[in-house]
């Protein structure tokens, strides 16, 4: 294990920041390729990569006061981090910069600590209280969960749970099955083509900017939020848009405005759902207004 | 893959153990995602999972035990218990009974009163799921940060007015099923999110 890892650690060494003298890793071991880790920092960065190597390697700058660094594991277990921090003190806590496998499993554990991911293409799970999380790549399950911080997903991840109070989740190319909730958060969701995809928000607006196939299904609810579809002029589907006190808008081909005053609207675009299929498209709101529109940019 | 209540619940032991594979569990948690009784059934199996974990695998019975067991049983007069014209009694009183709440039954007009008295038990349900993991809530309060509880009760006071208002809305329209379907949803808002920040007290919020 020590002569594989004496050349991984000169190795790396060179992999820190990109400019200023090379940093050493804090720790680098030896792991299988869907390696779980477990990684906790309370406070601070915490910026995760995934790479074409069974190992996992850290750097990590860490403050006066701010913590101390602990981790180990091997195979198939590994667990680090940042212990002895006080979420409640001021102060620009801990940076942390993992790279793990591609295909590793990796949760993360924050409190207002940022944290950035990049190239997994395995499970990820991360919780945080405030903290910001930003995703890019196309990981096979994604679980970004937050009672505040944004939520920023970008890639064609295949699952993806996001969940977050008012924080803002914008999800981007997207394109299997997609949960999203927040409570006063606006959710953005843009994509080429999304198969199915369940949007709850309190009173945060929904703007949604894709395809739903033939087979797919969108199911939107929202208390007072306005929800604003932007859908391509081939969509093949059919609407049930309601609301009790808000109001509907139409404007898609082939289907006239909404009347003022309507709170329930039922209609198929489209060949396949003309004949009863097509893919489903549920909007609901109390007080939110629905606008339904065809995307000038879209197929 | 689409999940139905039934295979969720069968699974959900194994979904606890985290035994299942990847694909399965996002499955699940899809599922749990929107359903709420599902998620109620999750609660109670990990809250009886702890415990039944610590029961011994099998309770070997003391081998003297059917040798004082026996001779107790045949001391025991055979004879039943009950008197013969108190079990007559129960059966007169039984049928009386029963045809009363048949023709209560019947009597009860259908429409709007049936489908109000309908979703007041499903309410009844949230109500209880509400205050039980309100408690949790309250339990883990008191270790989270100032600014963290700032942070959760800006977001419950939110969900706490939707809520209001789609009670009040359906209050003046009981028959109204999407106003139905709005007050759950609010109620699974409300749950899931107290669920969340109790969990926060376990996890270092």
């Amino acid at each position: 294990m020590i002569r594989l890892l004496v050349p991984l650690l000169g190795l790396v060494a060179s992999l820190g920041d990109s400019g200023g003298p090379p940093r050493q890793p804090i720790m680098a071991i030896a792991v299988t390729a869907d390696v779980a880790v477990r990684i906790y920092n309370l406070v601070g960065t915490t910026r995760v990569t995934g790479w074409d190597r069974d190992s996992i390697v850290v750097f990590a700058t860490i403050p006066p006061r701010a913590g101390s660094f602990f981790g180990g594991g091997r195979g198939a277990f590994a667990k680090l981090g940042i212990e002895g921090q006080d979420p409640s003190l001021a102060g620009p806590g801990s940076d942390l910069e993992v790279r793990v496998p591609r295909g590793a499993r990796v949760w993360i554990k924050s409190a207002s600590a940022t944290v950035d991911l990049h190239d997994l293409g395995g499970e990820v799970e991360v919780t945080s209280v405030t903290g910001a999380i930003h995703l890019e790549g196309s990981p096979r399950v994604t679980t970004l969960e937050s009672i505040d911080g944004d939520l920023t997903i970008a890639g064609a991840a295949t699952v993806i749970r996001a969940r977050t109070g008012a924080g803002a989740v914008t999800v981007t190319g997207a394109r299997g099955d997609l949960a999203v909730s927040t409570v006063q958060g606006p959710v953005t969701i843009t994509s080429d083509q999304l198969l199915s995809a369940r949007i709850e928000s309190v009173s945060g607006t929904v703007r949604f900017t894709s395809g739903v196939p033939a087979d797919g299904l969108l199911d939107i609810v929202t208390h007072d939020g306005d929800v604003r579809l932007l859908l391509p002029a081939t969509t093949d589907a059919r609407f049930d848009l309601s609301t009790v006190k808000g109001t509907i808008a139409t404007g898609l081909p082939g289907r006239p405005a909404a009347a003022a005053g309507e709170h329930s609207v039922r209609f198929a675009v489209g060949k396949k759902a003309g004949v009863g299929r097509g893919a489903g498209i549920t909007v609901r709101t109390f007080s939110g207004r629905i606008a339904v529109d065809s995307n000038p940019g879209g197929g | 893959m689409t999940l139905t209540c039934d295979t969720v619940r069968d699974r959900l032991a194994q979904y606890l153990a985290c035994a299942l594979d990847p694909a399965e569990r996002a499955s699940i948690d899809l599922h749990l995602a929107g359903c709420a009784e599902c998620r109620a059934d999750r609660r109670a199996a990990a809250f009886l999972a702890a415990p039944v974990a610590g029961l011994p695998r099998e309770i070997v019975p003391p081998s003297d035990l059917w040798t004082g067991i026996a001779p107790r049983l045949a001391s025991r007069p055979r004879r039943l218990a009950i008197p013969v014209w108190q079990l007559a009694a129960a059966a007169v009183v039984l049928a009386v009974a029963s045809s009363a709440v048949t023709m209560a039954m019947l009597r009860q007009p259908t429409g709007r009163a049936e489908v109000a008295v309908g979703f007041a038990s499903t309410e009844a349900r949230y109500q209880q799921a509400t205050l039980e993991v309100t408690d949790l809530y309250q339990r883990a309060r008191d270790s989270l940060a100032p600014d963290t509880r700032l942070v959760l009760e800006r977001n419950l006071a939110v969900i706490e007015r939707a809520l209001g208002e789609a009670r009040a809305a359906l209050r003046t329209d009981p028959s109204n099923r999407t106003l139905e379907a709005m007050v759950v949803t609010a109620y699974q808002r409300k749950i899931e999110f107290l669920e969340r920040a109790a969990a926060l007290d376990r996890t270092g919020g």
